[in-house]
């Protein structure tokens, strides 16, 4: 469950991100959140794992209070949730098998587990012949669905994924797509920022527009754009 | 805490130690550097707290007794001193005794005490100790009235001055060490940061995938107090090869006081300096990383 009421985002150096945004995404939803480059999708996802605070307004994720969260409680926010980052963010300095082990190893997986889910997601994203290899090894399109790999490790209730097709062929991004669609299936509320107005078409689920970091459209089985 | 997340943690320190390995040396130098100073210190001090307790032991009253008091009243004399309060012990030396110590105190020289035996010119004394040295002037007042002592030495004055200078510098080396030990932990810290700060991306990311803290700490404190125990270890066999040698020089020239052996400073300075040097490691590694965890 994620809610978002009268959220308001003005960066440090006077850019207003997002204006008087109100959400609310329910458990086991499939949610798209597209508009322009700079709308605001990306430090929407960064107010929801508290890497940047609001300005103003509520945020409730899960059972957290995201804007009154404890330092020390903050991890356990982002436990509940499962990320894939527009810039990756992966290890430099370990493998991928490591990058997806390390996030469980974060939340104290037992090893026996561990050795036994990161070589099944790897195989769910088609990686599991780079396995060895490092981030830098690899392209930027394989380095996303390492990412998504990761996200999805620890089962989360929520997974949020920031442009996970963005540098994809047409082909990989429809397989990505299948495969959220896949885990909300299995009851995950998916949240996903992106651009592709084909895969926003052809998924026929809930769209939530931005412009200019003001929800200008919020629709159940909607459509990319309108054609004016 | 699971055992495998312990291996973890042991295994990132490590091999944060050889990935950094530049850093790692130049952080175990500049401990060994502090941990030297600071054991320097610690033997000379050690060695005043010795040689004032020395002080205090050899710290007596001297009683001389008239040459023209018969030696049957010498027992007499001895008793009456025993009765004033605060003697602990009173031990008499016959004036042969006296010529036979100072003759051990010349050495080589006592030859020129040949022939004294006969005109002995020292006189018989009684060596008293206190229980309590607080009260000495009073006992030298009573031994004053006491029949056949003619004169009273007493050196409480200049060993009081010998055990304050002692006590300052004691004082002024402990806040030496602690002012040293800040230095050493901030000079680690600034050390370790380097790293930390190439590395600050990897912890920001393994904050946002859900890492407390603690889990990215521990590796750090573990790379700290490797450092630090490598730098203890080596510093303790450095101080206690200088130590050696500094005593053996001195052991020829000073016979006035005893220092302390290696032997005997060895275990309590092993101590030290090891755990010394695991506390400022892991203390300036927890410092350096402070500031990254805020993400
Ligand atoms: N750290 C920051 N400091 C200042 N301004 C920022 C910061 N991060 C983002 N912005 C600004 O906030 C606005 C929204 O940025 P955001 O990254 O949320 O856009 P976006 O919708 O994710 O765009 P894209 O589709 O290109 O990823 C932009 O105008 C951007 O320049
Ligand atoms: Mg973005």
């Amino acid at each position: 469950m994620i809610l978002l009421s009268h959220v308001s985002k003005t960066y440090s150096n006077g850019t207003v991100a997002l204006n008087d945004v109100n959400i609310y995404i329910e458990k086991g939803e499939f949610v798209f959140i597209v508009g322009a480059s700079g709308a605001g999708k990306s430090t929407l996802i960064k107010l929801l794992m508290k890497e940047e605070e609001p300005s103003e307004g509520i945020i409730v994720v899960n059972d957290f209070d995201v804007v009154s969260l404890r330092r020390k409680d903050i991890p356990y926010l982002r436990r509940s949730m499962g990320i894939v980052f527009q810039d990756f963010r992966l290890l430099p300095n370990k493998t991928v098998y490591e990058n997806v082990a390390f996030a469980m190893k974060v939340v104290g997986a037992p090893p026996k587990e561990i050795r036994r889910q990161v070589p099944f997601l790897l195989s769910m994203v088609g990686l599991s012949n780079k396995a060895r290899h490092y981030p830098h090894q690899l392209s930027g399109g394989e380095q996303q669905r390492v990412s998504l790999a990761r996200a999805l490790s620890n089962n989360p209730s929520i997974l949020i994924a920031d442009e996970p097709t963005g540098n994809l062929d047409p082909e990989t991004a429809w397989d990505i797509v299948k495969l959220l669609n896949d885990v909300n299936k299995r009851g995950t509320t998916v949240v996903m920022a992106t651009h592709a107005r084909e895969i926003v078409d052809g998924m026929k689920k809930r769209v939530i527009a931005l412009e200019k970091g003001v929800v200008v459209r919020d629709e159940q089985k909607g459509v990319y754009k309108y054609e004016n | 805490m699971r055992i495998s997340t312990i291996r973890y943690y042991i295994k990132e320190g490590f091999t944060s130690i050889w990935t950094n390995r530049m850093m790692t040396l130049a952080s175990i130098g500049i401990v060994i550097a502090c941990l030297i100073i600071f054991g320097m210190f610690i033997l000379f001090s050690s060695n005043l707290n010795y040689i004032g307790d020395q002080v205090k032991d050899q710290w007596e009253i001297k009683a001389f007794v008239d040459e023209n008091v018969p030696d049957g009243q010498l027992d007499r004399i001895r008793l009456e001193i025993k009765k004033i309060q605060y003697v602990k012990e009173c031990i008499l030396e016959t004036e042969e005794q006296a010529l036979e110590n100072y003759k051990k105190q010349l050495g080589e020289d006592s030859y020129v005490l040949e022939g004294f035996e006969q005109f002995n010119p020292l006189r018989n004394s009684f060596i008293i100790h206190l229980s309590d040295v607080q009260y000495a002037e009073q006992v030298v007042q009573e031994l004053k009235k006491v029949n056949g002592i003619v004169k009273v030495n007493n050196h409480r004055e200049t060993i009081e001055k010998i055990l304050k200078i002692t006590e300052f510098v004691r004082m002024g080396s402990f806040w030496v060490m602690v002012l040293l030990a800040f230095i050493a932990v901030f000079i680690i810290s600034n050390t370790i940061k380097l790293t930390v700060f190439a590395r600050r991306r990897e912890i920001s990311i393994m904050k946002y995938v859900g890492a407390t803290d603690w889990f990215i700490r521990w590796p750090f404190i573990i790379e700290g107090m490797i450092i630090g125990l490598i730098g203890g270890i080596l510093s303790l066999a450095v101080v206690c090869y200088a130590y050696d040698y500094i005593v053996n020089l001195l052991h020829h020239s000073i016979s006035f006081f005893k220092i302390r052996q290696l032997s005997e400073v060895f275990e309590g300075m092993a101590i030290i300096l090891i755990s010394f040097g695991a506390c400022i490691g892991t203390l300036g590694s927890l410092l350096s990383i402070r500031k990254y965890l805020r993400v």
